[in-house]
Formats: structure tokens, sequence, C-alpha cells
């Protein structure tokens, strides 16, 4: 390799400035700024239910959705995924549409609530939202269970 | 010679794992000995800002000449083209398969990305 360091380190620099300008330009400015600093990122410890680990998707990404209720509502939520920048945006973004949410209104999300509240988004990209929407659902459901069963064995 | 292998898990026996940048190992094999280190991938998993070129970095000072993966980025391929790595693609089997491959000069560097670029 006849390369030095710093010019090494130009190249990364320069290649890095081209993945921000895209990123910003497939994102948008908001989508962008939550990609740099996402916001509701990792488990949360006292979880009411997840996705049971995580939903897989066809593109190989897994999303996993946290819920922690107060009451009847979403009083903290959060995700994880092991996927690209597209599947932690919609985790992301899922996570922030939940806070605050009953049941039925969870039940009542959609891929489309993601999108529109991200705004600018990859077209070839949407079934991450539809990922971590099914995750929400997923841990939704198991809380469902949770609450059944400590019903029942009172 | 010193080779980076994307894969699943820590040993030779591990899976290579078909994703670069966002793989969750990157083992480090000297060919002669087959001594190896498996470096833990998954802060930049969680990076945000262009797992491949934080891959191909890492691999680059790491002291690797050659990366085996199964799908690398425009990106990836332009840092480790830049820091003088070999890449060869479309890589499966263990990490140890593939090592062998490579001693057994049964690989073909690739000249190009084969994968979209990808964040």
């Amino acid at each position: 390799m006849s390369m030095t360091d710093k010019a090494f380190d130009a190249i990364v620099m320069q290649l890095q400035e081209q993945v921000f300008d895209d990123a910003r330009q497939a994102y948008g400015e908001k989508g962008f700024e939550r990609w740099r600093n996402p916001r509701f990122n990792g488990p949360l410890e006292d979880a009411d239910a997840d996705a049971s680990g995580g939903v897989l998707g066809g593109c190989g990404d897994t999303i996993n959705i946290y819920l922690k209720f107060n009451g009847e509502r979403v009083a903290k939520a959060s995700y994880t995924t092991d996927g690209c920048g597209s599947s932690a945006l919609c985790g992301s973004f899922t996570a922030e549409l939940a806070h605050g949410k009953n049941p039925e209104e969870l039940l009542e999300l959609t891929p489309e609530d993601v999108l529109n509240t991200i705004g600018t988004f990859p077209s070839e990209e949407t079934h991450c939202a539809t990922l971590a929407i099914s995750a929400l659902q997923e841990a939704l459901n198991n809380y469902m269970i949770s609450v059944v069963d400590r019903e029942r064995s009172r | 010679m010193k080779v980076a292998i994307s894969a699943k898990g820590t040993e030779l026996g591990s899976e290579v794992d078909p994703r670069f940048g966002r793989a969750a190992y990157i083992m480090i094999v000297d060919t002669e000995s087959m001594a190896f280190e498996a470096v833990d991938n998954s802060a930049n998993v969680n990076s945000f800002k262009g797992a491949g070129i934080q891959a191909a970095t890492m691999v680059h000072d790491k002291g690797a000449d050659v990366l085996m993966t199964g799908y690398c980025g425009p990106k990836a391929f332009q840092t480790l083209e830049a820091a003088g790595v070999k890449v060869v693609s479309d890589v499966g089997g263990t990490v140890a398969e593939a090592v062998e491959l490579l001693k057994a000069d049964k690989v073909e560097y690739t000249d190009a990305a084969n994968a979209d670029a990808h964040w």
C-alpha cells in the first residue's frame, strides 16, 4: 500500500460526507436528524412486553419494540434493530407514535402513519415501516396476553 | 497474510455473515498460524453514519490484506480500495472454509461493489 494514512483519512472523510448528503436526501432533514440522533433506541429494562425478541422481516432485518404501560396508556416505548438506518428510523418513529396511546389506539397505527410522520422516505424501503408496525402489534399482543393471564390468576 | 471475514459468531467454525458493515463480528485471521481475533462489530451496527465505511476503516486499521464477505456496498468498497485491501464477495460457508479457499488460491477478487448503497 503506497497511500499515506493522511490521504486515506481524507478519502474516508470525503466518503463520510457523501453518506451524510445521501442520507439527507433520502430521509429529508427531519429523518436525517433522527438518523443521527436515534431517539428511543435500546431495550427498556422495565418493559411490560416486547415483540418476543423481535420480528424478522423479509429483508433479513429484525426490529423489536418494547412497551411500558402506566394504567391504560403507554408511558414508555423503545426499539432495537440489527438492521439498516431505514429500519432504525421506522423503529424510532413507531416507538414515538406509541407513546400515550391505549391498546385500541395502538391497534389503529399503520405503516402509513409512520411514513407520514417521517415525511421523506425512500419508496424501496417502506417495508421497514411495515416491519416496525408488526413488531409493535406483536408487543401489544404479548402485553394483552399478560394482562389476561394476570386477571385469570387472581 | 491477514484476512478479515464478516462472521455471525466468534469462532473459526462460525458462519460467514453476508452483511459487511452490519456483520455481528469481523474475524481477523492470520492465514499462516490460523491465529484469529473476533472484533465485535455491534457498535457499528448502530453507528448511523455509514456502517460500511466504519467497518472498512477498522479492517484497514487491523492490517488485513483481504476482506471476504457476502455483500459489499459502494462506500465500503471505495474505502477498502483506498486502503489497498482486496475484496472477495459472495462468500458463504464458515470462516474456516473461507480461509481455506483463500489459501488454496480459489478466490476471485472483485473490482466493484456488489450491493447498493444502504445506510
